[in-house]
């Protein structure tokens, strides 16, 4: 197994955990706030979840850094420079700041969990949807207006999954 | 004194086997010493500057844990050195000769003109940084619980340390773009 191949194994491996583990946290904080008190075990299931988020960004970041080097090593120096790419990198400042805002209350949590939650599919289908992107032709900018508009999308339904919660709790 | 120190450094690596780290001639694609020291002081970097961000989260907490406190910052001082070292004798024996005049007579002449440049220098903080927040961890660890002012303080140290390291990562990112 080369290099490239044993990235992408780690890659894929940090993806499932970043993604599963932020999906997962999403749908543990819904069930959790449905009475408005997050009490010891749902508080420890929240734990373990972010938990597995942390080792699947750390083996995300590791590899895909890992991708660069090859890239710059073997002659394709341009894929660094890629809107694509940087639109990916953004996308993980904004997941890292956000955790932070989280921590700190300093982000309401309806938008704090909805950044996250879009950051992480956004990151993961940028690359699959690169044919798209690259179809028409978008830069960094028009990439990252998606992303706005996909975080407003997912603040919008979330809001709209715990109205519908709250109404079977009543 | 800055060439006599610069000199000593580099007769000391040159020594090392001449076929592993051969002085870089103007070849865009190195040999595999220097792709194994590229790929330590970024992956190096990165382990320091995660360290760093979980340093910054244990601090946010009310009561941190002494534990995460040590270890990240042991962590973080550990690897930014080894970045540094690394980092150093791959820009002396390669980038140096063969890349940073690439870069200059490129399309991109700003990737090292600004953000090599600014780099070089930014990262300094890193190691002394992380090495005052190892100081603080180890010596005084029972004050960081006890005084707000003091956790805020070595938040503010290591939020701004990783700042830095993202800074200094996305520069990388740009400077290797730029070949």
């Amino acid at each position: 197994m080369d290099w490239h191949s044993f990235l992408i194994v780690i890659h894929l491996i940090g993806t499932a955990l970043g993604v599963g583990g932020a999906t997962f946290a999403e749908i543990f904080i819904v069930k959790a706030l449905r009475d408005g008190v997050i009490d010891p075990i749902e508080s420890s299931f929240l734990k373990v979840t972010y938990r597995v988020i942390r080792t699947g960004l750390s083996l995300l970041v590791i590899s895909g850094f890992g991708f660069l080097v090859i890239s710059r090593m073997t002659g394709f120096e341009e894929r660094l420079l890629s809107p694509l790419l940087w639109s990916k990198l953004a996308i993980v400042v904004i997941i890292l700041v956000n955790a932070i805002l989280l921590q700190t209350r300093k982000i309401p949590l309806a938008l704090g969990s909805a950044l996250s939650l879009s950051s992480w599919y956004a990151a993961m289908l940028i690359i699959p949807l690169r044919s798209v992107i690259k179809g028409v032709n978008a830069g960094f900018v028009e990439i990252m207006l998606w992303y706005v508009v996909l975080v407003i999308v997912m603040m919008v339904i979330l809001a709209g999954i715990k109205k519908v919660l709250k109404l079977f709790v009543e | 004194m800055k060439n006599i120190l610069r000199t000593l450094f580099v007769s000391i690596i040159v020594s090392m086997p001449s076929a592993f780290f051969a002085q870089a001639k103007e070849d865009p694609i190195p040999k595999t010493g220097f792709i194994a020291l590229i790929a330590a002081h970024v992956v190096l970097g990165i382990i320091g500057i995660a360290a760093l961000y979980a340093m910054t989260m244990a601090l946010l907490r009310k009561i941190p844990s002494t534990t995460i406190l040590r270890l990240s910052s042991v962590t973080a001082l550990v690897s930014f050195v080894a970045s540094w070292i690394t980092g150093g004798i791959y820009y002396v024996l390669y980038y140096g000769g063969a890349v940073k005049p690439a870069i200059l007579s490129g399309s991109n002449p700003f990737a090292h003109s600004f953000f090599m440049e600014t780099k070089e220098h930014l990262f300094l903080f890193l190691p002394f940084f992380s090495l005052v927040l190892v100081a603080v961890s180890f010596f005084a660890g029972d004050l960081i619980s006890k005084d707000t002012r003091v956790r805020y303080a070595l938040c503010g140290i290591s939020g701004l340390g990783v700042l830095i390291g993202i800074f200094s990562t996305l520069s990388g990112v740009i400077i290797s773009g730029s070949v």
